[in-house]
């Protein structure tokens, strides 16, 4: 499995012939079938989206946010660590940090996002 | 190379008898319930004739079982067919038409039989969170918490803000399909709700509530598909599937270049349209997959009933309820007549067939032509079918 995590930042590829981005990163592009270059995501983005789970898998312990969130360009889904539902609007700013993961037993590290 | 081209083969296909379960909170085992179904389906056919059977069914969770395409052959006195399962998670009802359809158009059976079933509500709420859940992206979405109910709330919140749709513009939808459900006896809910009781109710994931979703249901759907030469043979009100067709779309709502555009749903309408020659202002009845308030809206835009934006606009006039311009989800929806995740799509086929036919009862909506949109994870398989008499 590809994951996106590289130290403390997230990780996209780029396709080296149509500049399409991936998240996560993939080794070859599908549209051109041509190699891909990993790019570093940068640590903050935007909020495009988000709701609050009251009823979970059992394995989350709700209520917690989550959003979808704009990284430079692609699109990342993950938990919001620090707000509630009312405390969120479209086009909040939030941070991305990478931790010990809070929820599973798989992946040990996991990110998260910081509404600042 | 790009290459485009159309074939045009196979023989027109007709729905020739369908059958239902009651539809709930049910003790019998899933294949008690396909036989339920097909009880009522073969009146008036002899089941030597069928000689192919195709199963929609989401997971192999609830009831420790796959293989569901010997099980019901064996249950259903219907053994040494070709019989398979397919899955497309809440689109594998229709998917299980959609290959009847192609059985018969291709001439692999002369009658072959659809089945949808679902047995859900032996399990508790989170193991069947769990199970839908693997209907999203394992990386981006399901190792984020995100459930299946979280990615139609987050369309929602975009919904709403960009469009100026209200929590009361939703609860509105789930009104009208519990009003349209009392008026039918095999709804999992008879009951009519209030536009405060669905306010008031539980968050399932905000700005969804309990009332804004579907229920845990259990049940069964089938249909019997053939050829004109023999439908004519078998039936006097056979029912023909003007079109039939599959699109799928990414897995995970944040891969999409604009979320809030169901674009599967549009695309396989738009094909299925094309098909049969008609287009969303000939529809005189549509069942549309209302797993959440929100997604009935968002179909309303994508299958041309509303443009964009203005979907819920539909519901605030009335445009949508029984009497109205185009009546959606008389059979009272997912939200009421019940979600059997496998039998949905084949749920909303019945339901169109008993109007087509005159055979709905008290909530019957005269029209020449029904609409079934069924789609599966969120929008990320859509199967659309025309039906006409
Ligand atoms: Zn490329």
């Amino acid at each position: 499995m590809s994951l996106p995590i590289r130290g403390d930042t997230l990780a996209a590829s780029r396709c080296a012939k149509c500049g399409a981005h991936f998240f996560p990163p993939r080794h070859r592009c599908p549209s051109c079938m041509a190699d891909t270059v990993e790019v570093e995501l940068p640590r903050e983005g935007t909020v495009l989206t988000f709701s609050e789970v009251h009823v979970s898998n059992g394995r989350f312990r709700p209520p917690y946010v989550v959003a979808i969130v704009e990284l430079g360009p692609v699109r990342v889904p993950g938990i919001v660590i620090n707000a509630t539902y009312d405390d969120m609007e479209i086009g909040d700013r939030v941070a991305v940090i990478v931790e010990r993961n809070r929820y599973l037993d798989e992946p040990d590290v996991w990110y998260y996002f910081v509404k600042k | 190379m790009f290459i485009t081209y159309t074939v045009e083969i196979g023989m027109n296909v007709y729905i020739i008898s369908m059958g239902m379960s009651k539809i709930g909170k049910r003790k019998e085992s899933s294949k008690e319930l396909f036989f339920e179904a097909l009880t009522e389906a073969l009146q008036g056919v002899d089941p030597r004739d069928i000689d192919a059977v195709y199963v929609g069914v989401q997971s192999e969770t609830y009831e420790h079982q796959i293989m569901y395409g010997s099980l019901v052959s064996e249950y259903g006195g219907l053994l040494f067919r070709e019989a398979y399962r397919v899955e497309a998670c809440a689109a594998s009802g229709a998917l299980a038409l959609h290959t009847a359809y192609m059985a018969v158009r291709s001439g692999v059976a002369r009658v072959a039989l659809a089945v949808g079933v679902e047995k859900m509500t032996a399990k508790g709420t989170e193991e069947v969170t769990d199970a839908l859940m693997a209907a999203s992206d394992y990386v981006l979405d399901q190792l984020n918490g995100i459930t299946i109910p979280a990615h139609y709330a987050m369309l929602a919140t975009r919904y709403m803000r960009l469009y100026g749709a209200t929590e009361e513009d939703l609860c509105a939808v789930a009104v009208k399909n519990h009003e349209n459900a009392s008026l039918n006896p095999k709804a999992h809910f008879q009951k009519r709700i209030t536009l405060e009781e669905c306010l008031r109710s539980r968050p399932v994931a905000r700005p969804l509530k309990v009332m804004d979703s579907a229920p845990i249901s259990d049940g069964a759907a089938v249909a019997l598909v053939a050829g004109e030469d023999v439908a004519r043979k078998l039936t006097d009100t056979p029912v023909r599937i003007l079109a039939s067709v599959v699109v799928a779309d990414t897995l995970s709502i944040s891969q999409r270049p604009d979320p809030l555009w169901p674009r599967a749903v549009w695309e396989a309408a738009a094909r299925a349209y094309r098909q049969a020659g008609i287009g969303p202002r000939d529809v005189g009845i549509a069942e549309v997959h209302d797993a959440f308030t929100i997604n009935e809206v968002l179909m309303y835009e994508a299958l041309g009933f509303a443009e964009r934006g203005k979907g819920y606009l539909l519901v605030r006039e009335g445009e949508t309820q029984r009497g109205g311009r185009i009546p959606v989800n008389v059979s009272g929806g997912l939200k009421a007549r019940g979600h059997p995740v496998g039998a949905t799509g084949l749920a909303q086929i019945y339901e169109l067939y008993l109007h087509l036919t005159g055979r709905a009862g008290k909530r019957q909506v005269n029209a020449r032509y029904g609409l079934a949109l069924n789609e599966g994870g969120v929008n990320s398989t859509a199967v659309a079918h025309i039906l006409a008499v």
